[in-house]
């Protein structure tokens, strides 16, 4: 909201006080101040108004705060004008149809008009306030708008069709071609103006052309009316339009002002456009406002220094309130307060306390710590995933952040037929801003290739990155957000994916297992594995598909894998118990293994585990080879065991070497019966 | 002097000295100095003659000890000069190492960790909600109601016609952690929030929000003040950072407030990174609206205190000096390893 400070200052003396100090008092008031700027109408304040306080949408509404604030007398300007019965009958009638939309409709015919351009003073001055000047008659309700906040519209009279004004609902499908030359559609709640063909308005928006004033226009209707704020609101959406009306209507306008406000234009009019107002104005009103009905509210002097932590006493809340123009009478300890026609944010004890505290300066209420002992319910005494970031920064990975609104062409391309199950689950926005963020993401994967990708076309060294979020999918008629934690790396091999996957687990202390034999929609056949965590799936790793690559312009090999943190065991990371390790010492043995090249360690693995029994603590590869020296088809595989008791035996002190050469007969024979796995010769 | 005086003197000091030799020829003179024929080790040796017949043995052990600590002491000196002649012994200790380093966390999580670690040790704990919200969380229990202007702060995402939404701020978080649990309550709730901004340097559809919400008896205007102007202290630690409290409107608050620190670029005085106005704007605040304790049933005759909300991104620029919001999201390894 723009000020001229010149216009202003015929409503309230600043004498005295720059527009920089000033715009510092509205600032701490609650009109904040963006800017003060010289223009040719002098110097100009920019308000930014809070929805609120929609009666600061005008130079008088300002006025009236900084006539508070330097504690000046305000001077509005005196209307001397009276709607009276003229020569001429008017033939015109109204038909309000919805009063609970449009409860207070006005309209006030003038005849002979001179259309010509304003006066310049007038023109600077709408300029300053960002509105084009027109016509003398179209500048004047917009000049009365800016002056008082009553938005006015003024209608070519001759234009109009028919006897009677109609404000009804609009139809659906009906159209109406507007001031701004947008020819707009109605869904059919909208206010309309209406005459016998139809639409010449729509109310608190904006007007049509088929019945605007132009340069030959004669008479004219100028309408003054309260418009509600809520079908104000949804006709901006509807017709996906804001003005300087609707922008007043939707905040709400003052109902004691709506007169005022007419008057005002018919002797701007009378005096800019010398003409004089025919017959006696057109009026419905269901509010009556001329007979204001003012509300009162009762406040609690202790509730309201409990709520602000102050001691504001009685005299002081007379002060304030009378400043601001609300009526306070003292009965005990409590008030009542009669608040101004204008000030439709007020209507509760807790709105009379904010503009006490508005007056008496937030700056002025004591700052101390509060004493306040709640339950300790959401009390975290640790994140229970820190360790697995950890895990993957240790591993040197960056942490990286992407949207999580991304572009469902690209995403659906992912999910081939076989995962066209996922693809049903996209969470899609019904209002996108652009195509290339429609969707939600169901992986972090795609936005930390292109972030990898990013970096390497700038060669970057470390092309690690890693992101811990949400994914979303949907889930019959609801939703479903998972926390993942996604890592890819560049220009690595299936091993630097499989490590970290192992990191994130072991960092978080799972029972976990991983399957190869799964196709995944990110990785690869053969090249990838799936994690299970207590027997549920629980996230997956490999190497990145080509297909997917190549659909995000990366011309290297990329790893890369994601745990979903939903199916992390937090028992297993906040309730770790203490176990003491052997007392004794353990057995180290190795076996050189011979087995067919295709056989995997996993097949071997399980063998040793099973036939280890209690005592094989650990059974690690130590070695591999596949050479000329071991013969074809086949592979040499070296295991380092650790056997090891906790408890004494009956037979012996400790584990003696003789079982555990059993327990290694046993492993041996058993591989040997299922694979014919022998041991290398020396 | 007598002989034990001389022998600690010399012992206490021949190392300073040989080491303190920067030549060859310095090292030799300290040699004729200690133990030349007639050095002082030497001149030591004669007054042995002083001592008694018990005394002597054990006192001629020593020197000699002495003697040949001197000499090893000097050999080593000499050998430290005759070392730097060899080419295989050249060290350059201003190469650079090769060092490797934890990789940095992203600066949202950063400072997301920060504001957690403050409020934690102000007591506050953390409550977290969805980011697909509904409606009703998200505004009408919010005091937003439907064809309210105030709907238009909030430029929304919705999923279907008008039921299902992305969160446009936290505060949701602050109705379903009362809709669950009797007052008193003492949390923020941190995450990710979404409006229909067209990306440009100071808006992102997606950004992040930590919401506060403290309720008690006697929780009143005084200890929002008090809270949020000890975190900003804590947060700007080390610059004296100013805050200060004016009136502003949201409808989930009554009465509301916005907190300024003073501008860090200028100190108050207004410059172009503060549009010439001195102050910053950090967070929104307020006291709970009685309109939002009815929609989550907790009376308001008895329970009263504030809430607030900052912008997370907007927190990393002014502590950072970052002035372009599209970096948090780019992930350039140039932004990134900055933090």
């Amino acid at each position: 909201m723009k000020i001229p400070l010149k216009w202003l200052n015929e409503y309230v003396d600043t004498s005295g006080v720059s527009p920089h100090r000033l715009g510092e008092i509205l600032t701490m008031r609650g009109l904040e101040v963006d800017s003060v700027s010289d223009t040719d109408a002098g110097t100009v304040i920019d308000i930014e108004l809070t929805p609120n306080r929609g009666d600061c949408a005008s130079v008088i509404g300002v006025a009236r705060e900084v006539a508070s604030a330097l504690e000046k007398k305000i001077n509005l300007p005196k209307v001397n004008y009276e709607s009276s019965p003229g020569k001429e009958s008017i033939l015109l009638k109204i038909d309000i149809q919805n009063p609970e939309k449009c409860p207070v409709y006005h309209l006030q015919k003038i005849n002979d008009i001179t259309i010509g351009p304003s006066p310049e003073w007038m023109q600077k001055r709408l300029r300053a306030c960002s509105v084009r000047p027109l016509n003398n008659i179209i500048d004047i309700t917009n000049y009365v708008m800016l002056e008082t906040g009553q938005p006015l519209h003024a209608f070519d009279a001759e234009r109009i069709s028919g006897d009677t004004v109609t404000v009804r609902l609009a139809r659906a499908g009906e159209s109406l071609l507007m001031l701004d030359g947008v020819q707009r559609k109605f869904d059919g709640g909208e206010v309309v103006i209406a005459d016998k063909n139809g639409p010449i308005a729509a109310g608190g928006i904006m007007g049509g052309e088929n019945s605007s004033v132009n340069d030959i226009t004669k008479d004219i209707l100028v309408e003054s009316a309260y418009f509600s704020p809520q079908s104000i609101s949804r006709a901006e959406r509807t017709l996906n339009v804001k003005t300087n009306a609707s922008y007043r209507f939707a905040r709400e306008i003052d109902k004691g002002g709506i007169l005022y406000a007419l008057a005002r234009t018919v002797e701007l009019i009378k005096q800019l456009g010398k003409a004089e107002p025919a017959g006696e104005k057109l009026s419905f009103d269901t509010l009556n406002v001329s007979q204001k009905t003012q509300k009162k509210i009762k406040v609690d002097l202790k509730q309201l220094n409990s709520l602000l932590g102050t001691s504001v006493n009685k005299d002081n809340i007379k002060k304030y309130l009378r400043s601001i123009n609300f009526g306070v009478e003292f009965t005990g300890s409590s008030f009542e307060v009669t608040v101004p026609s204008y000030r439709n944010d007020v209507h509760r004890p807790v709105d009379v306390i904010e503009e006490v505290a508005r007056i008496h300066g937030y700056d002025r209420i004591d700052a101390k710590l509060p004493n306040l002992k709640t339950g300790t319910k959401y009390f975290e005494p640790r994140d229970p995933f820190a360790e697995a970031e950890n895990a993957l920064r240790a591993r040197g990975y960056w942490e990286s952040l992407t949207h999580t609104l991304t572009d469902s062409d690209k995403i659906t391309g992912i999910y081939t037929n076989e995962f066209k199950e996922i693809k049903e689950k996209l969470v899609r926005l019904k209002n996108p801003i652009s195509v290339d963020m429609d969707i939600l993401r169901p992986s972090i994967l795609p936005g930390l290739l292109k972030v990898a990708g990013y970096n390497a076309n700038r060669k970057s060294r470390s092309l690690k990155f890693f992101e811990k979020g949400p994914v979303f999918f949907k889930k019959g008629n609801d939703f479903l957000e998972n926390s993942h934690i996604a890592y890819t790396a560049a220009g690595s091999e299936y091993f630097e994916a499989k490590n970290s996957m192992e990191a994130l687990t072991e960092s978080l202390k799972q029972d976990y297992s991983f399957n190869y034999s799964g196709s995944s929609a990110y990785f690869k056949k053969g090249r990838s594995g799936v994690l299970s965590i207590d027997g549920k799936f629980s996230g997956e790793f490999g190497l990145v598909k080509e297909s997917l690559l190549k659909s995000y312009n990366l011309n290297q090999a990329y790893t890369g894998g994601y745990l979903i943190l939903d199916e992390v065991n937090k028992d297993r990371i906040s309730n770790k118990r203490f176990k003491k390790w052997s007392a004794y010492p353990a057995i180290y043995r190795d076996i050189s293994l011979i087995c067919p090249a295709e056989l995997t360690h996993k097949s071997i693995y399980d063998i040793i585990k099973v036939n280890g029994g209690g005592e094989l603590k650990k059974a690690e590869v130590a070695d591999s080879y596949i050479g000329e020296k071991i013969g074809a088809g086949k592979k040499s595989i070296t295991y380092a065991l650790e056997f090891n008791s906790e408890e004494k035996t009956l037979s012996s002190e400790t584990l003696s070497s003789e079982k555990v050469d059993f327990l290694i007969e046993d492993i041996l024979n058993e591989l040997e019966n299922k694979f014919g796995i022998t041991l290398r010769p020396e | 002097m007598t002989l034990q005086d001389e022998y600690k003197k010399i012992s206490g000091l021949y190392r300073e000295t040989v080491n303190e030799a920067d030549s060859l020829k310095e090292v030799e003179k300290e040699r004729v100095k200690y133990i030349g024929r007639s050095g002082a080790v030497n001149e030591i040796f004669k007054k042995l003659g002083t001592l008694s017949p018990q005394e002597r043995p054990a006192w001629g052990k020593k020197l000699n000890i002495l003697k040949s600590d001197i000499t090893k002491c000097i050999e080593e000196k000499k050998s430290q000069f005759n070392k730097k002649d060899k080419a295989e012994d050249i060290f350059d200790p201003t190469l650079p190492g090769n060092f490797s380093t934890l990789p940095s966390v992203h600066p949202v999580t950063r400072i997301l960790r920060e504001i957690k670690h403050i409020f934690s040790s102000l007591g506050f704990g953390i409550a977290y909600g969805p980011e697909i919200e509904t409606a009703y969380h998200n505004f009408t229990a919010l005091n937003i109601p439907k064809d309210h202007a105030a709907r238009d702060m909030h430029d929304t995402f919705y999923l279907d016609k008008e039921k299902n939404l992305l969160r446009t701020h936290t505060s949701p978080v602050q109705v379903r952690v009362m809709e669950n649990n009797d007052p008193p309550y003492n949390i923020i709730a941190p995450g990710k929030c979404y409006r229909r901004d067209t990306i440009d340097a100071s808006h992102s559809p997606v950004f992040h929000q930590v919401e506060g919400l403290m309720v008690g008896e006697d929780i009143s205007f005084s200890d929002l003040k008090g809270v949020l102007a000890e975190f900003a202290e804590l947060f700007f630690e080390g610059t004296s950072v100013k805050t200060r409290f004016r009136p502003s409107y949201f409808p989930f608050t009554e009465p509301s407030a916005e907190m300024d620190i003073s501008c860090r670029i200028c100190g108050g005085k207004g410059c172009s990174s503060c549009s010439q106005k001195g102050w910053l704007e950090v967070l929104g605040a307020g006291m709970v609206d009685p309109e939002v304790f009815k929609h989550c049933d907790v009376d308001s005759n008895r329970w009263q205190g504030f809430a607030f909300g900052m912008g997370v991104e907007r927190l990393a620029m002014l502590k950072y000096g970052i002035n372009d919001m599209r970096f948090f999201y780019l992930n350039d390894m140039r932004f990134l390893e900055q933090f």
